[in-house]
């Protein structure tokens, strides 16, 4: 049954293919329009910028805790993230509640950066940055 | 859902724990690869972050030093003074 009310951020988690990326706490999807000027000398629009759709793009990022190869996880995790960037492999994401009724968003990104930081007396974390290749595709969790 | 792994998969161990697509993870459990653990699963438990209790701060308030030539008559502090 699909999720009543507004849902909570906790619930919406990527995943690459079918593996959530672990110890997320935060992910963002970003999904963009570029503008194209359109205004001309014939334009009746008295001086002001006219524009229509361009190229729709799109970004994904996440924010995670740290964990090395000694963590018992089969999550996707910032090793594999490493792995990815270094190849430029497209990696296919879902961003979904994984709740029956919900929407999935697939996409396919590229991992573009991989932030870690490690503060004293802190947990040691990451930010990963995804652009999107091709389209995204809005679908519900059947 | 979360899983755990009874058999190697995509380089992981077995006996390691992760959290799947609901659909893939039941493949999984079908194919044995891994067995369930639980069905709703969706967010790790992750570390939390200790929290450290602030110390009592006691400011120091001005007083006029004629309380202190008095100090013995604490009485006065809460009591207006009679003029």
């Amino acid at each position: 049954m699909a999720t009543t009310g507004i849902i909570n951020g906790t619930l919406m988690r990527l995943y690459k293919d079918s593996t959530a990326i672990g110890y997320a706490t935060s992910c963002q999807m970003n999904i963009s329009a570029a503008m194209r000027e359109i205004l001309t000398k014939d334009s009746a629009a008295g001086g002001w910028r006219e524009v229509k759709k361009g190229q729709l793009s799109g970004t994904l990022s996440t924010e995670a805790l740290y964990a090395g190869p000694g963590d018992s996880s089969t999550n996707y995790l910032f090793d594999d993230l490493f792995t990815d960037l270094i190849s430029g492999t497209a990696l296919t994401i879902k961003f979904t509640t994984d709740v029956q009724g919900d929407n999935v968003f697939t996409m396919s990104a590229i991992c573009t950066s991989l932030d870690l930081n490690a503060g004293v007396e802190e947990n040691t974390s990451y930010s990963a940055s995804f652009e999107v290749t091709g389209a995204i595709v809005k679908t519900v969790k059947a | 859902m979360k899983l755990r792994l009874l058999k190697e998969w995509n380089g992981k161990a077995p006996g390691k724990v992760g959290v799947f697509l609901s659909e893939y993870g039941e493949q999984m459990v079908k194919d044995g690869i891994a067995e369930l653990l639980d069905e709703s699963f969706v967010v790790e438990q992750m570390p939390q972050k200790q929290e450290v209790e602030q110390d009592t701060v006691y400011i120091p308030v001005p007083v006029p030093m004629s309380y202190f030539n008095e100090e013995a008559d604490e009485e006065k502090i809460n009591k207006p003074k009679n003029k």
